[in-house]
């Protein structure tokens, strides 16, 4: 009778009811009890412990039904409070670091693992360090194709603005002795635009110059900052005769490509691609230095910054890392954290 | 520099093939810029029959061909005189690239009849011309094939030439460097010395031996100066020079062919013999190139008796060159100093072939053969008779002897060559050598290589042939005798800075450290040693002085992209003079229009004051800078009211507040900015070594916060009320504003909410103690600051 009535329907405000109309104090129950003593003792027994495990069951019965309830109420509540889980999120604020700023950091953890330091040096330079220093003569043809910007002449020495990094190099070795292990990165200028130059772009430089430095050792550390940089392990790589006035011999640096329909693979292929150029520091830039080349030997190499960013990150207009257009900005959005933290303790 | 694989194979014989003769080119550092074969164009071109021709109805000068290929028939639009019936001829159809005229045939109509195609001069296909109007062929060319079948293939090479290998501009100075690789011999032309007829009428006279140390004259009577003959005119088309008559052809052919640039003059428009010598005063020149130029004193010219006729070794001169009617000519070959062809070159702006050449200096051992080879071409191709030789100067001084030591090689390259193969090497580059030794010998290089002066230039001709693909790589220890830190604690600043701000949402930006002067605030800072003399544009013309002016033109540019919100950096040098010294770090930061994008969430506000200082006051956290004096800006960028700056330890080392509404217009800025500055020159300066802390100690005890409402006066500020409520107890710690109200009606009193943390250390206070605590606080705002409780 009761397993019947705690079947239908019922709810959690009734259940309490039902279960005072059989076990309260004036409930069946009780009045079942009540009656016992009108039995003998033999029979009082066995009724009584029967009566007993009845009433347990029954007080179980209502436990489970009371439980169930309860679990149904919260499923119900719960299946109301559903949203609309494809509403857009809250907006988290997505910034990063300039793809220059990247690339360079990525060169100067690269060389900075090898141990070179980082030095900088004025944009502003004359033309002692950014030309004769480094045996650019006045009417040396290398000049052409640098096409310098020049300062409003206000004092004795003519002001330009370097067009190369290369100064650096001539500064660092006027004013340290050897051993020196340098990298220098920054902005250089030269006045051309158009959509493959732009009048301030970035140039890393490097130089190492000590007692016993070979072009071996030029290319053997090359190709680390090549293969690490573009992270490729087997990147076919080639030196190639080449010209530079402050290094001889002097050596301009491919590596392996492959353009198919415009787009271009670094890595295989049969194409070659020019990165970089590097060489033996030219004795009279030595001598201009004031270092002694029969002592001491070194070498130098220099690459531009934009170049390997639009290489590695397959950017295609040079333009755009200048004209800070905020999509694009987001688009090649860096994260900051790859810059190895490791290097600030070395 | 380019040249036809054909034109190599006159000076040496080629066993490669084209592609793999660019790789070893490329290996010697001439490197192929690109090969092109002569005849993927030629695949377009049909042979065609003309099956009918008649009159264009609506032009009378124009032609209706038909044209068939053997199976097609075609209609083409003609204006060409000998487009007649019969006529074998070339077809190209629509679409077809016309290398000679450099355009794509496109379809379209000429007087209302569209054609399918053209038919094609020699010309327009790129050949030389054998007749006006179009190709006429014999029955030998095969109707319906195309011409590719019948033009022998040749590929041209275009090299780019490094500065110092003036020796490789020509095509014999290629076959040289490349016939010392392969230890092929180049082919010798004999040319015979000619002796000549009779006496110049012109002779040479030197005032500047320096300059031009010696000069070689000869007249030429020659029958006419017509068009050159086919062989001559294809060598020039082959590497995309034109054909422009027998004398100018030869002299561009043997500028090519063995470097050695050449002019002629037309003798009828001399006047007396001819000097060599330096303007003395400033004059005029009219070049071949019918433009004016003005000479200045030191430039090397060669006159007649009454003008300016050659700049030398640059441009021969309108006044005397040769034309159809030269019947009378006057050969100049010579050798000038390259630093003077140089010097003026530059100034003056000329770049011709000829100037190319005599700047990266030419063989001085060339004259008397490039005036021989010219001597036979004119003689072979104009006639007529030719007259002695005339000279002057003296020979040039023959070049100085390098002493080489074997054993340099390997000390440089860093890998060993035997001393008899490093001199193989350099002997089959044609250096000569005296005093051999065991380890060290005297070279003196060929008189072509001006670019080989000291050791290393003899090390890198013999790593040349050896190839570079022959260094080994060897490599050293990182920390191999590096002296110090590899980012000093500025740099490494600049990079922590960057990260952090990138991390919270905001974008770098990287600009342009030039700037338009009409951009540096205020106009008095600006300064003239800080002018380009040559600007790309006056956008761009002055070295900036803060970076405040390009992020906001970067802001201002997204905003008109439909971009509302920017919030970007800039970490750069500005510029407050043109030494190293005043080469200044700053940071810069731009927020500007709505906090955020829009949303559903929210409503969205503009970004304000307490957003830029909030970004400014981070930074500094990040450098332990946590204690400073705030103060009103005066700076001209800020809105007066609403900015400030922040001193420490004596010197302002940030700004901060919204944009000045005066500068809004001349930045373009329509929404909401706010500009903050920190000085990284001065901040790094304060970088503690130490990255260890202070120990803390937490409570283990409950958080017990009070809060007050204090109603106080507008001059005062809220600073000082939170320092006076920190100071009245050591057990109070952290104070927070939570809210800040100014009735409308008196905006002289403002009420401000503070929640106080009472810090219960070493144990639970009991109200007693707190109320204690509560009380002090009051006072002390009451008695320091004249601000009372607000009544609740």
């Amino acid at each position: 009778m009761i397993s019947e009535e705690l079947n239908n329907e019922i709810k959690i405000e009734n259940l309490d009811e039902i279960k005072i109309k059989y076990l309260g104090k004036k409930g069946l129950f009780t009045s079942l009890i009540k009656k016992l003593s009108l039995l003998d003792n033999n029979t009082r027994a066995v009724v009584g412990k029967n009566l007993n495990l009845l009433k347990k069951d029954i007080e179980k019965q209502f436990k489970d039904k009371k439980e169930l309830l309860i679990k149904q109420i919260l499923h119900d509540k719960l299946n109301n409070e559903k949203i609309d889980i494809s509403l857009p999120a809250r907006q988290i604020k997505v910034g990063g670091i300039h793809p220059i700023s990247k690339t360079m950091n990525e060169i100067i953890s690269i060389m900075g693992s090898q141990g070179f330091a980082v030095k900088e040096g004025p944009h502003i330079e004359d033309d002692f360090y950014n030309f004769t220093a480094l045996n650019i003569a006045e009417d040396h043809p290398a000049r052409q194709d640098h096409d310098t910007f020049y300062f409003k002449r206000t004092g004795e020495m003519k002001k330009l603005l370097r067009t190369h990094t290369s100064p650096v190099q001539i500064r660092i070795m006027q004013n340290d002795t050897p051993p020196i292990k340098i990298i220098a990165p920054g902005s250089t200028y030269r006045c051309d635009d158009d959509s493959t130059h732009s009048p301030m772009f970035h140039q890393v430089e490097g130089l190492f110059v000590d007692q016993g430095i070979t072009m071996a050792n030029l290319k053997w550390v090359i190709r680390k900052l090549l293969t690490e940089f573009f992270g490729i392990e087997d990147l076919p790589m080639r030196f190639r005769p080449s010209y530079f006035p402050f290094t001889e011999p002097s050596a301009e640096v491919d590596i392996g490509c492959c353009i198919k329909e415009g787009k271009l693979t670094i890595g295989g292929g049969s194409d070659w691609l020019e990165v970089m150029g590097c060489g033996m520091v030219h004795p009279k830039v030595f001598k201009n230095c004031g270092i002694d080349s029969k002592k001491f030997s070194g070498f130098a190499f220099g690459l531009g910054v934009e170049r390997f960013a639009m290489l590695k990150h397959g950017i295609t207009d040079l333009r755009m890392f200048y004209e800070n257009d905020l999509r694009w900005l987001k688009h090649y959005n860096f994260s900051a954290t790859g810059f190895p933290s490791l290097l600030r303790g070395l | 520099m380019k040249l036809t694989y054909s034109w190599l194979g006159e000076h040496i014989s080629l066993e490669k093939k084209p592609l793999e003769l660019a790789s070893y080119l490329t290996s010697l550092g001439l490197e192929v810029e690109k090969l092109e074969s002569s005849n993927v164009a030629l695949k377009k071109f049909y042979i065609c029959d003309i099956i009918k021709s008649y009159k264009h109805p609506n032009a009378d000068r124009l032609k209706i061909c038909e044209v068939t290929t053997g199976e097609d028939v075609f209609k083409v639009v003609c204006g060409a005189e000998n487009a007649i019936q019969g006529l074998r001829s070339v077809f190209a159809p629509n679409g077809a690239y016309i290398p000679g005229k450099k355009f794509k045939i496109e379809k379209k109509s000429i007087r209302g009849i569209e054609g399918d195609g053209m038919l094609c001069s020699e010309e327009e296909i790129g050949l030389p011309e054998n007749n006006d109007g179009i190709i006429e062929l014999n029955k030998e060319y095969d109707l319906g094939k195309t011409l590719d079948n019948y033009i022998k293939e040749d590929f041209l090479f275009h090299i780019g030439l490094t500065p110092n290998r003036g020796d490789c501009a020509s095509v014999r100075g290629i076959a040289r460097d490349l016939g010392a690789k392969l230890k092929i011999k180049l082919n010798k032309k004999i040319i015979n010395q000619e002796q000549g007829k009779f006496e110049s009428i012109v002779s040479w006279n030197l005032s500047d031996e320096k300059d031009c140390p010696l000069i070689y004259g000869r007249h030429f009577k020659i029958n006419e100066n017509k068009e050159s003959p086919f062989w001559l005119k294809n060598k020039l088309i082959s590497i995309g020079l034109k054909p422009i008559s027998s004398l100018v052809d030869i002299t561009n052919y043997i500028l090519f062919d063995i470097g050695r640039p050449l002019h002629v003059f037309d003798i009828q428009k001399l006047d007396g013999d001819l000097k060599v010598s330096k303007v003395k005063h400033r004059e005029k020149f009219i070049g071949l190139d019918k433009k004016e130029y003005l000479l200045e004193e030191g430039d090397l010219v060669i006159r007649d008796s009454k003008k300016i006729v050659s700049l030398a070794g640059i441009m021969g001169g309108l006044n005397s060159c040769v034309d159809e009617y030269t019947k009378e000519v006057f050969l100049e070959v010579a050798y000038f100093e390259s630093k003077q062809i140089a010097q003026t070159g530059r100034r003056i702006g000329i770049s011709s072939d000829s100037r190319y050449r005599f700047e990266r200096g030419i063989d001085p051992n060339g004259l008397l053969e490039g005036l021989d080879l010219a001597t036979k071409l004119i003689n072979d191709i104009c006639g007529g008779i030719f007259s002695k030789y005339k000279v002057a100067g003296k020979n040039i001084e023959e070049k100085k002897s390098i002493k080489y030591n074997y054993n340099s090689f390997e000390k440089l390259v860093g890998y060993k060559i035997p001393a008899d193969k490093q001199i193989e090497y350099l002997s089959r580059l044609k250096f000569s050598f005296n005093n051999k030794k065991l380890d060290n010998i005297d070279l003196i290089p060929p008189s072509w290589r001006h670019d080989i002066i000291i050791e290393n230039d003899i090390i890198e001709e013999i790593l040349r042939i050896d190839g570079y693909d022959q260094i080994p790589m060897l490599g050293f220890l990182p920390k191999d005798r590096a002296s110090e830190k590899i980012l000093s604690k500025e740099k490494s600043l600049v990079f922590d800075i960057k990260e952090n701000l990138a991390k919270i949402g905001l974008l770098e930006a990287i600009t342009f450290t030039f700037i338009s002067e009409k951009k540096v605030i205020p106009a008095e800072s600006i300064l003239e040693s800080l002018k380009l003399e040559n600007p790309i544009s006056m956008d761009m013309n002055i070295m900036r002085n803060s970076l405040f002016p390009n992020l906001l033109d970067i802001s201002s540019k997204n905003f008109s992209r439909g971009l509302d919100s920017s919030e970007i950096f800039e970490l750069g040098y500005i510029f407050k003079g043109t030494s190293f010294s005043n080469q200044k770090t700053k940071l810069a930061i731009l927020i500007s229009g709505y906090e955020t994008d829009k949303t559903w969430h929210f409503k969205r506000r503009f970004f304000d004051f307490f957003d830029i200082k909030a970004h400014v006051i981070n930074v500094l956290k990040k450098i332990d800078i946590n204690k400073f004096d705030l103060n009103r800006s005066k700076n001209d960028w800020y809105h007066p009211g609403i900015s400030a700056e922040i001193k420490f330890e004596g010197k302002i080392i940030a700004s901060f507040g919204q944009l000045h509404p005066n500068l809004e217009k001349i930045f373009d800025i329509k929404q909401p900015t706010f500009l903050g500055e920190i000085d990284i020159d001065a901040v790094s300066n304060f970088v503690s070594n130490k990255a260890e802390k202070i120990p803390l100690v937490l409570s283990p005890y409950l958080r017990l916060k009070k809060d007050f409402s204090f109603l106080m006066d507008t001059e005062k500020t809220v600073e000082d009320l939170i320092s006076i409520v920190k100071k009245s107890d050591k057990l109070v710690g952290e104070v927070i504003v939570f809210d800040i109200y100014t009735e409308p009606k008196n905006k002289k009193t403002v009420s401000v909410g503070l929640e106080v943390e009472i810090i219960q250390k070493e144990k639970v206070l009991n109200s007693e103690e707190i109320n204690y605590i509560m009380n002090k606080i009051i006072q002390n705002a009451e008695k320091k600051l004249d601000a009372r409780l607000r009544n609740l």
